[in-house]
């Protein structure tokens, strides 16, 4: 699974090893220019935090015929681990328990306006809605329990 | 150790801008000598653990006085989880060392207090910084100043309904929110910067924009530092989160021009009050913390699990105030002080304000506090600096590479200062153009003779200039009943523990973010 940039330990740990390219190449790689130190060092960069990896790439583009699999803009690309969706998928997430909690008809109220309460009032707003599905949900079941069991004795 | 500071050190790393990093200067035996107290005055109710009464754990020591409970029991388990530290990094780091026989093995529990205490660690200020200020032998740190019109403290006040007065916009949202009880606003007293600010609760819709803020900014400047930024959030998460409580003031004591930036009169040692009061503003029913027992690791690994009531945790040393100040700070009114009122108020200070440090006999500096936009724009210039510097160091033959990066640490170490200098004095000329003194700090890092005395100098300016902080104080463990710092006979053990506001707190949002996928 992709390490995303969004999670709090992304990038903590990856420097800690002595042994990680990122050392290896500022203690041993032979002088270069000041462009090319910089387009390396972003490259390891890339490589040693999971972001796209520039040696197993590399060396599978020369085996690969499919141009498909081929990564000509990868200084550019759009990479998973740099992705930042985790608050569009947190967007979603708090709408879709917006809308399974019905907010709206238990409080009246809209997408916008519950985005722009308080947090803790928020949060309120949604125990109580999950409190009272959860009891409207427990009524539900037993009336239908009832019924199946008339339905049964006739 | 906390996590994120990588344990290698054959290349210079020379990354870390943390000004409130600075190791301070070892206490002087006077100071030590200060923190004896009789027996008697210290006063201690600590419950027997699982209780569900109130748990008191009130210390008085010599240089605090926490009248006020920062802590309760749990009454349900709706609250995101804290782990604080029950030592300073050197205590606790010790108290470890002394436990060398620790088996993880078939013992779960045990996993779990490793885990808290780890997690506590990584709350505390980098490199033992604040730890002297929070330990001053000639402090007395209070939750609250008494001045004449009662205690002057951080609070969440009640909204005073006025007759005939038509609520309109942000003002109408206020009478909402303190109609139905709700944390409607907060007040944080600045003590450096000498006003009031007065901060709204986000609402989830701005926390989750936050949170999209500090990612972005994560994934550019990792882009733009190798990576090596990870190791040091805190310069890209104060920006973020600065901007986020200007966006959350509601209002304020100080009387701005029009179109004056509020950054630049806040000093930076209240960056991190005002963090830690828009933390207060967006989580008014606290934390669920946890602090386990360094007492005796041994023979305990009791982890107290209780409430935390943030509110509680300014301790303000109230003998770095005038009564005059003190005086200044009761108009909390919006508006109530104008800029001139401001700097007579900063001009009482003993303390923190211009300070001339002479480091040999030609060369003196005078420093100064610089504001909280001074503090972020010196982080970002920083930044900037390891992109070329790492670059720069690739074009030099491997064999004296090693030497360049340490060379350039040695500057790092002292740039990471440069901001509080507002002047050098050279053979008696002044030089106070930014630049300028950039320039000149950078050629005086490769001399010993005065790295080491400026960097004494600015760590002691920045441990003197410390009026109020975010901390707790140490306990006594209600399963062992030890003090989680053993006192040397005759002193005190009470002392207050610093934390690392951003990274305490920050975390937090990540962790109710992370909730909302489970509701």
């Amino acid at each position: 699974m992709v390490k995303r940039i969004g999670d709090s330990d992304f990038g903590l740990y990856e420097l800690g090893d002595p042994n990680s390219l990122f050392y290896t190449i500022l203690e041993k790689n032979p002088k270069v220019s000041y462009l090319q130190g910089k387009e390396l060092l972003f490259q390891v960069y890339e490589n040693v935090f999971g972001i796209y990896d520039y040696l197993g790439q590399d060396s599978k583009e020369k085996t690969i015929t499919s141009p498909d699999q081929k990564h000509p803009l990868s200084s550019i690309e759009m990479h998973p681990a740099e992705l930042n969706s985790g608050s569009e998928q947190k967007y979603d997430q708090i709408s879709r328990v917006f809308a399974d909690c019905k907010i709206s008809t238990y409080f009246g109220i809209s997408w916008i306006e519950f985005m722009s309460l308080p947090v803790e009032h928020a949060e309120r707003l949604l125990r109580i809605a999950q409190d009272s599905n959860r009891s409207a949900n427990a009524v539900q079941t037993a009336v239908m329990n009832d019924l199946n069991k008339a339905a049964n004795n006739k | 150790m906390p996590h994120n500071q990588p344990p290698r050190t054959t290349i210079p790393r020379g990354n870390s801008f943390t000004p409130f990093a600075a190791t301070p200067p070892p206490p002087s035996e006077s100071n030590t000598d200060a923190t004896a107290i009789p027996e008697s005055a210290v006063e201690k109710t600590i419950i027997a653990p699982n209780s569900t009464e109130r748990t008191v754990i009130a210390a008085k020591a010599d240089n605090y006085d926490f009248k006020q409970q920062y802590s309760a029991p749990v009454l349900d388990d709706t609250y995101a989880e804290l782990s604080l530290p029950s030592g300073t990094a050197a205590d606790t780091a010790k108290a470890l060392r002394d436990t060398p026989n620790l088996k993880l093995e078939n013992n779960p529990k045990l996993g779990k207090y490793l885990n808290v205490i780890q997690s506590g660690l990584e709350v505390l200020p980098f490199a033992e910084g604040l730890v002297s200020a929070a330990q001053r032998a000639d402090a007395h740190y209070v939750q609250s100043v008494p001045s004449a019109v009662g205690e002057l403290q951080a609070t969440a006040p009640r909204f005073k309904k006025k007759e005939g007065v038509k609520y309109t916009g942000e003002s109408a949202r206020h009478l909402m929110r303190s109609a139905l009880k709700l944390g409607t606003v907060f007040h944080v007293p600045l003590w450096h910067s000498g006003f009031w600010v007065t901060l709204r609760s986000p609402s989830e819709g701005e926390l989750l924009e936050l949170y999209r803020t500090i990612t972005a900014d994560k994934a550019q400047l990792g882009r733009s530092t190798y990576g090596l930024l990870f190791a040091n959030t805190t310069v890209y998460t104060n920006r973020a989160l600065l901007d986020f409580v200007i966006d959350n003031v509601y209002e304020t004591s100080l009387k701005l021009p029009e179109n004056e930036d509020l950054r630049k009169h806040i000093k930076m040692q209240d960056l991190s009050i005002l963090i830690w009061g828009l933390a207060c503003a967006t989580w008014p029913n606290g934390f669920v913390y946890n602090r386990g027992c360094i007492a005796d690791i041994d023979k305990c690994q009791h982890v107290v699990t209780a409430k935390l009531n943030l509110t509680k945790l300014l301790a303000t040393d109230m003998t770095r105030l005038t009564e005059r100040q003190i005086s200044h700070m009761t108009n909390r009114q919006r508006g109530a002080m104008d800029l001139e009122a401001i700097k007579r108020y900063q001009e009482d200070f003993i303390q923190g304000h211009e300070k001339l440090v002479v480091l040999n006999d030609s060369l003196s500096m005078v420093l100064e506090m610089p504001s909280a936009s001074e503090y972020i724009d010196a982080g970002y210039k920083w930044i900037g600096s390891i992109e070329d510097r790492y670059a720069r160091a690739m074009t030099i033959g491997e064999e004296s590479r090693e030497d360049y990066l340490m060379q350039h640490a040695q500057a790092t170490s002292m740039r990471q200062y440069a901001h509080y200098v507002k002047k050098l004095i050279v053979d008696g000329e002044e030089i106070d153009e930014l630049e300028d003194v950039d320039a000149l700090l950078n050629e005086m890092s490769s001399s010993n003779g005065i790295r080491d005395p400026f960097m004494k100098a600015c760590a002691a300016y920045l441990d003197e200039s410390v009026i109020s902080l975010i901390a707790i104080p140490t306990y006594e463990c209600p399963s062992c009943g030890l003090p989680q710092k053993k006192a040397e006979p005759g002193k005190a053990f009470g002392e207050l523990i610093p934390l690392d506001v951003s990274q305490a707190f920050f975390p937090l949002l990540i962790q109710k973010l992370r909730q909302i996928q489970e509701r």
